[in-house]
């Protein structure tokens, strides 16, 4: 650095000739498109996205008709569930399950992120990348492979126990209570821990240093000090697992109906597709039925946690001293940790893989070894359209989710626009929605408009399934990324002759990569794991890998359906490592 | 380099009002400086100014062209309006290099490859950087960061330059020295500049003139002499510099002058203040009599300290030595105390009694 009396530096010469000529206006402000343009697009985009299917799905509880045509007035759909006692057993079963897994996935996710952020817990940079993992491998795969170990009929363990000890009982029984609840709980420990790992390592580590100072131990600083702090968002947090528990379709659906348990879902799927005709009023008051409880549980909640539910416990980007556990408890963790991710990813995926190669379930012998699934299943018409079907919807829709939840973001974050708050809110909303019923409200509201608009059986209404499904997450991940670009970047860049549009292009669009990437990610996963959208608006051609796998499990054709799991299971992967890339690129 | 004029610019965020209506103008190459408190407006005007705030009501404009005007209907956008800014976290895109940073603006107005080129290394080496073109932007210290935003704000030649508290976020060793490079480089250029701080200091070592804000509302306009010599109003006395406010009971005004009495332990001292040291509208009520502590002389008990001043009997309660002078708490009587600066001379012991001598011309009576 030169000093002041130092005075070598000449003004350049070029500020004695003329200064350039300011930019040139642009073609936005002469158009005068300002960004409040896109707040009323947007409205509209969403308000025909989201809250159009809702509300004709509420007009259709009260008709007899079924997606099409609406038919009479009645209040007959209704007058079923609420004068029997038919509701009682679904909305109890719902909740005890809803309560077990949120209690088992709660647990666990706190151990893990604690131990992950706040710990000396041996391998933590390992835990901390595989236990996201299963939350990306859909629930219905892991399930069917739980399924062929542990069913009663001839599940694998069984029959092992059977030659090798001669117990003719099953050992293991996962249709019912049992099999639900553990299988449903491996997932939601993933997604609790990727929700909350955050608040831990974020906490201001000197609230709890402060505590020390004043006496208590660390133990009793963790106790009264990290987790009542944290008390809001995990509130938060454990309010939509409990929902999202209220409303599983899939986890019931392969342990649960077999032995007798159905949730909301699995009833609103039975009244469709097991009934003949398909009772569409029952199902749609049904659907409503659980919205509503849905929003009882978030006013409730809403009222309990009111403003706090945000409240900021993030440090100032200090790094927090990790606590120092003793050597039994250290490795109790890690064990836990091992036992979770065997349970969780490589007993499922081991026991895919290598029904992927016998080419009858449960047969396995090194003469048998085959090659014919990997084979037959690109001759499949189904398996074929459905992995193109996956990857175009899931790409298209997660590619609209990042425009749609880049343009929210913005909207909320950057500009003063009245409408930020509703198209938050309208983003938000489908995250309580449910899948079947999603499925059933697009069902409805595309199959009622007259012909150009009508988009019944097109592949065009399951891609707009999954931009609503994919919003929640998407719009949160893309918000939170353009929270972290400070408002004097592209200010800045406004100043000094960027239009924004030309600040979007040179500014915002690199300074976004990698929210936009982690977003489309996201999104992607949500949509290819889905199984409740497709199911009920396919046609024949629109099927995903989903609805293949599903019909397969359905006909017993294991092998195939080991393969088609397989390729969903690589496709994933292969986005996860284009996350890290983009990731490990920008650091 | 135009001159930069705002005429009844207002701004208003729902019922509070963040700008009263205010005229302001800058000169030619002048560096007028926004000094407030945190929340007084400076930086709303300041950012109306840019374009990236818009004012409720008035008109901007720079030279003759009008970038803003509410009556007229007129906001030109703000990439068109020709400023070049500092901002305080510098707004250094870390997805670029220096060179790309800096040849942003330029970019923007289609300037030829060629001539970029040679702008941002000229300009570069202008402020100190030359020879960091490639380096990428997120590896700069704070201090070059500065400079590179400086850069940046100059390389198009800019009608104006805004800068937004840039000093505020350097350590003090540095903000001392970019202070005065900063002050330079405006100089050298010729640049009429609008600068924002909270920082009396950094406003007086830097400008030809400030303008003092509070609550939304100008105070006084003046020359760094102006402002801390002759405050114009009670809240400038107070906000710039240290400085001992004494409440008086009751002024008595008859003829111009100014009496009032001010009770020492155990009388009381009659004070006459000629018209030209008395501000504001001369109420009797709630007067303040205003000194600064370096105006004030010390002596031992009894002791005259010169014509034209009044002398007070105090008893030293407190003592401060820092380095270059000692300041003294005095206490005058049972409820006032005066804060006195005193470079060099015998020392006083705290309980000792003293005389305080003030000259009648270095008191303010803000009635």
């Amino acid at each position: 650095m030169s000093s002041v009396g130092q005075d070598v530096r000449r003004v350049p010469r070029f500020f004695d000739t003329s200064p350039p000529p300011h930019p040139p206006v642009s073609w936005v402000n002469r158009l005068g498109l300002k960004p409040s343009f896109f707040a009323y697009l947007l409205a509209l985009l969403l308000a025909v996205l989201v809250l159009y299917p809702f509300l004709v799905l509420l007009v259709a509880s009260f008709f007899t008709g079924q997606p099409g045509r609406l038919g009479d007035f009645t209040l007959a759909s209704y007058e079923t569930w609420l004068q029997s006692w038919d509701l009682l057993p679904i909305l109890a079963n719902s909740v005890i399950f809803a309560t077990a897994r949120l209690a088992i996935g709660l647990s666990f996710a706190l151990l893990f992120a604690w131990a992950v952020a706040r710990t000396d817990v041996p391998f933590s940079r390992t835990m901390h990348w595989l236990i996201p993992v299963p939350f990306f491998i859909p629930d219905l795969l892991t399930g069917i492979s739980w399924l062929m170990l542990g069913n009663p009929q001839n599940g694998l363990i069984n029959i092992l126990a059977a030659d090798w000890f001669g117990i003719r009982e099953p050992v293991i029984n996962l249709h019912g209570w049992g099999g639900l609840i553990f299988h449903a709980s491996l997932g939601t420990i993933s997604f609790m821990y990727l929700m909350l790992v955050g608040f831990f390592q974020s906490m201001d580590a000197s609230y709890e240093e402060a505590a020390i100072t004043l006496g208590a131990n660390k133990y009793r600083a963790m106790f009264t000090i990290t987790f009542p702090m944290l008390t809001p968002a995990i509130m938060s947090v454990s309010m939509l697992v409990f929902i999202h528990g209220l409303e599983s379709f899939e986890n019931p659906l392969l342990f649960g109906n077999p032995g007798g348990v159905y949730l909301f879902s699995n009833e609103i799927y039975r009244m469709l597709a097991y009934r003949h005709p398909p009772q569409y009023g029952a199902a749609t008051a049904l659907s409503i039925l659980l919205i509503v409880t849905t929003f009882i549980l978030l006013a409730v909640q809403w009222r309990k946690v009111g403003g706090k539910q945000f409240t900021v416990v993030t440090g100032k980007g200090y790094r927090p001293g990790k606590l120092k556990l003793p050597k039994s408890l250290r490795w109790t963790i890690f064990g836990l940790f091992c036992v979770y991710f065997m349970l969780s990813v490589v007993i499922p995926v081991g026991q895919i893989i290598i029904n992927s190669f016998f080419p009858i379930f449960g047969f396995y012998s090194w003469d048998m070894l085959t090659l014919d699934n990997w084979r037959n299943v690109f001759r499949d018409q189904k398996a074929a359209n459905g992995l193109r079907n996956t990857i175009v919807f899931s790409a298209t829709a997660a590619a609209a989710v990042v425009v749609i939840g880049g343009l929210v973001g913005y909207i909320r974050v950057r500009t003063t626009h009245w409408l930020g708050r509703y198209l938050e809110l309208a983003a938000w909303a489908p995250w309580t929605l449910p899948g079947i019923v999603m499925g059933l409200a697009l069902l409805w509201a595309w199959a009622l408009p007259p012909y150009p608009f009508n988009l019944y059986g097109t592949a065009l209404v399951i891609i707009i399934g999954f931009i609503v499904k994919g919003l929640p997450l998407g719009t949160a991940t893309m918000q939170s990324s353009i929270h972290q670009i400070s408002p004097e970047l592209d200010e800045c860049s406004r100043v000094h002759g960027g239009s924004w549009l030309k600040t979007v292009a040179f500014i915002w669009g690199p300074l976004l990569r990698r929210g936009g990437v982690a977003t489309f990610v996201i999104v992607f996963a949500i949509a290819a794991r889905d199984l409740t959208i497709p199911l009920l608006l396919y046609q024949g051609g629109t099927e995903t890998l989903t609805v293949a796998l599903l019909t397969y499990y359905e006909q017993g054709k294991l092998g195939v359906l080991a393969v088609i799991a397989l390729i969903q299971l690589l496709m994933v992967f292969c986005l996860l490592v284009l996350d890290r890339l983009v990731k490990g690129k920008d650091d | 380099m135009p001159e930069i004029n705002l005429v009844g610019l207002t701004k208003k965020f729902g019922a509070f009002t963040a700008v009263h209506p205010s005229d302001l103008s800058a000169q030619n190459g002048e560096m007028l400086t926004l000094l407030g408190p945190s929340g007084c407006g400076k930086t709303t005007t300041l950012r109306m100014v840019a374009g990236l705030e818009q004012p409720t009501a008035g008109s901007i404009r720079i030279g003759a062209r009008t970038i803003y005007d509410s009556s007229q209907d007129i906001d030109v956008p703000s990439e068109n309006r020709g400023l070049g800014m500092v901002f305080q976290s510098y707004a250094i895109w870390p997805h670029m290099t220096v060179a790309e940073n800096v040849a942003y603006p330029l970019r923007m107005r289609r300037v030829p490859k060629a001539q970029i080129t040679e702008k941002v290394r000229d300009v570069l080496d202008l402020v100190g950087m030359a020879g960091f073109e490639e380096k990428s932007a997120t590896k700069l210290s704070g201090g070059q960061q500065q400079r590179v935003a400086l850069a940046r704000a100059l390389v198009f030649q800019p009608e104006i330059l805004l800068l937004d508290e840039p000093l505020s976020n350097l350590d003090a060793k540095l903000r001392e020295h970019m202070r005065f490079e900063l002050r330079m480089m405006q100089q050298r250029v010729g640049l009429t500049a609008l600068f924002v701080t909270h920082d009396q200091e950094e406003a007086l070592t830097l400008s030809d003139r400030l303008v003092v804000m509070n609550q939304g509302r100008i105070e006084q306009i003046g020359t760094p002499e102006d402002i801390y010599e002759r405050p114009a109003t009670r809240f400038v006395a107070e906000f710039i510099g240290k400085g001992n406010m004494i409440e008086i009971a009751s002024v008595d005004r008859a003829g111009g002058d100014a009496r009032f009495d001010l009770p020492t332990f155990d009388s009381a001292v009659c004070i006459a203040l000629p018209a030209k040291n008395v501000r504001g509208a001369g109420l009797q009520q709630n007067a303040c009599l205003f000194i600064r502590p370096e105006k004030i002389m010390m002596g031992a008990d009894g002791e005259r300290g010169g014509q034209n001043a009044i002398h007070l009997p105090g008893r030293v309660s407190g003592r401060a030595y820092s380095g270059d002078h000692h300041e003294y708490l005095v206490a005058v009587n049972s409820q006032t105390s005066l804060k006195v600066k005193v470079a060099g001379g015998p020392r006083h012991e705290v309980d000792s009694k003293v005389t305080l001598a003030i000259p009648h011309s270095e008191m303010v009576l803000y009635a």
